[in-house]
């Protein structure tokens, strides 16, 4: 930390440093990390927050020049990959509720919340399904939008973190990893097809479609079809955590919301899976 | 430790109190809300259906029944009913109309503590009614003292802890936050990833639940350009890996029943835990499974109920354990672990399982 701190001092760079959520052990870690902070930190550093406690314990220091983030993980909003592919037939003939194109950001009540908390500025993954505007009356907490990729679902069970470990230790939280994901990535090829390939039925696996009912799933395959002749849509799993990539066209679409609310004024690029 | 149990109707009660329950909690999802906002936006984590009561009125009849099953036994007392809000985050609209709901309940003296992920909403609910308990949800994460102690500063008079915390863990956080209930989750069904953590509508009709997605899978080396694995050694690794998972997936809910006399619910189990979690001073320990049969609850509390009063009885951590491992009559499932909340409280020695190497010796083999 003091090397980064010392390394943007010197170029004169803004520094954010970024925490996940954490148990007892993981704030202990945090603590001289944000002790750096209090002495070095260059004008402007932020901290992303994604815990609630960790949220407590950056608030509860002393050194009010931190700007407090709060990270995607906190800002809940639905980023199920199966959205853009759900129908009326799945909803009873109901249309898609306003709920899956909001988030925890544009509550009152949260943002309330969240200025008590001394929180300036809140991180937001693009779902696939696309996002409201915001309420142009809400100027103060700023926003980060976050592209391509968005965070589906995470937690301390982590298939990956197994590899190569006796049956003792595979599967619960593990106390140490080795993190096989810094050298393996998982391509998850789903049992459906797009709903604009689908569209008029119900876009499962069936005798009609791309899936042999014979066929046996959660496999590994060595090899996917090529993506321009594959209707199933692919994601991806980086150690305990699944993202969804924005094709070209909704990264667009996510670039066309960010100019209709000025308030995000913000993006922060993964060039890769963000791990 | 309380045993908290979940209930669906008036009927429900008086066996599940008779079999031990402690404390009820019930699922809200009223006709009006599915009128507004259909069938895929939730007021708390399940569904239109049998986990969820769809009527005011009957809310208030059940509680009732709750607050008044426990008059007629020895111990006078008032059994609590919690109601689950618990959706990660319920937009402006939302919130008003649970609010509006949450008042009617609190005014009809309904529901004693409700139980809440959203931050935003739980503000809410304790400002304009600051008598309301309010519970923190597992979808809110906790998993260190001070998101504990963040979330009592919101109001919060008890908290429950995320599914997947190591005993240890669960100690720390007992011992930091004395003041704070704690609730643990104790049997019946798990969560792959964290609940909180997980952005998925827990199930699309059509589409199941989003953590039990058949997969297929292909890795890839990211020092080799994303290449597939080519070495066969690897591949096979890795063909172990995902076998052992898939495994694992399928012990993460309920399972069928046990054999024999014990016919008690399968899947995930803290049982072994309980003398430990009894000794740290835990509040309560939660039977998940609102949608579940009556059946089904009857003999999850007996489960908690018999190895707790052990327990309570005799003091004897092993027994109690051992009682856990007889009841559960799966050692198989008991001695892989993958069914287990808390894995480090098991006891292998005390799992009787058959042993693969003792084979039945032939004719042939007896001869010299």
């Amino acid at each position: 930390m003091e090397a980064a701190c010392d390394f943007c001092n010197r170029r004169q760079w803004k520094l954010t440093l970024l925490t996940p959520y954490v148990t007892d052990w993981g704030l202990e870690k945090i603590d001289p990390l944000l002790q750096a902070l209090d002495t070095m930190a260059p004008h402007g550093t932020e901290v992303v927050v994604n815990d609630w406690g960790v949220l407590r314990q950056v608030a509860n220091r002393s050194n009010a020049d931190l700007l407090v983030v709060l990270g995607r993980g906190l800002n809940r909003m639905f980023r199920d990959p199966r959205v853009p592919d759900v129908g009326p037939e799945h909803l009873g003939g109901d249309a898609p509720p306003s709920a899956w194109r909001s988030a925890s950001h544009q509550s009152q009540g949260f943002r309330t919340m969240l200025r008590s908390a001394g929180i300036q500025r809140i991180e937001t993954d693009m779902p696939m399904q696309g996002m409201q505007d915001l309420d142009p009356d809400e100027q103060d907490l700023k926003l980060s939008v976050h592209l391509p990729y968005g965070m589906v679902a995470s937690g301390r069970i982590c298939m990956m973190s197994a590899l190569g470990q006796s049956a003792s230790v595979r599967f619960p939280p593990p106390r140490a990893c080795t993190a096989p994901c810094h050298d393996y990535t998982l391509e998850l090829r789903a049992p459906w097809t797009r709903r604009a390939v689908g569209a008029g039925r119900l876009p499962l696996v069936a005798e009609d479609s791309f899936l042999p009912l014979d066929h046996v799933l959660n496999r590994r395959r060595n090899a996917f079809p090529a993506h321009e002749n594959d209707d199933a849509p692919r994601f991806i799993q980086k150690g305990n955590t699944h993202f969804y990539c924005l094709d070209e066209e909704k990264v667009d679409s996510a670039l066309d919301w960010v100019h209709r609310n000025p308030t995000a004024d913000r993006i922060v690029v993964a060039p890769d899976v963000p791990m | 430790m309380q045993i908290l149990c979940p209930v669906n109707s008036p009927e429900e009660v008086a066996p599940l109190v008779d079999a031990g329950a402690d404390e009820f909690y019930c699922g809200l999802f009223p006709t009006e809300w599915y009128e507004k906002w259909g069938r895929g936006s939730w007021p708390n984590r399940r569904g239109p259906g049998p986990a969820n009561i769809s009527k005011i009125d009957d809310l208030a009849r059940l509680a009732d029944s709750v607050h008044t099953a426990g008059s007629g036994g020895p111990n006078q007392r008032r059994v609590p009913l919690f109601v689950a809000l618990n959706q990660q985050f319920y937009p402006d609209d939302q919130a008003d109309f649970l609010l509006g709901i949450a008042q009617d309940l609190q005014s009809r003296s309904a529901v004693d503590a409700f139980i809440v992920s959203d931050p935003g909403f739980m503000g809410l609910l304790k400002t304009e009614i600051p008598e309301a308990r309010v519970f923190s949800s597992t979808v809110s994460v906790a998993t260190n003292a001070q998101a504990v102690r963040f979330l009592a500063d919101l109001g919060c008079s008890r908290v429950i802890l995320s599914r997947h915390l190591h005993l240890a863990e669960v100690e720390s956080l007992q011992q930091s936050v004395p003041d704070v209930e704690l609730e643990v989750f104790l049997l019946n069904d798990n969560c792959y990833f964290e609940e909180g953590f997980c952005s998925t509508t827990h199930t699309m009709p059509g589409f199941g639940v989003y953590c039990m997605t058949p997969w297929e899978l292909r890795v890839t080396r990211d020092d080799q350009g994303g290449q597939g694995l080519s070495d066969p050694e690897e591949r096979a690794r890795w063909d172990f890996l995902i076998d052992e998972h898939r495994r694992f997936l399928g012990n993460l809910s309920h399972r069928g029943f046990g054999g024999g006399r014990a016919a008690v619910p399968l899947g995930p189990c803290g049982l072994c835990a309980i003398p430990k979690l009894m000794d740290l001073g835990i509040h309560s320990g939660k039977i998940v499974g609102r949608e579940a049969s009556l059946y089904r609850k009857i003999r999850s509390v007996q489960s908690v109920r018999y190895v707790r009063d052990s327990y309570r009885e005799t003091g004897d951590a092993q027994e109690a354990k051992k009682k856990a491992v007889e009841l559960r009559a799966d050692p198989r499932g008991c001695s892989s672990g993958m069914s287990c909340y808390y894995r480090s409280a098991r006891d292998r020695d005390l799992i009787p399982l058959p042993s693969r190497s003792t084979k039945k010796p032939t004719r042939n083999a007896t001869k010299p």
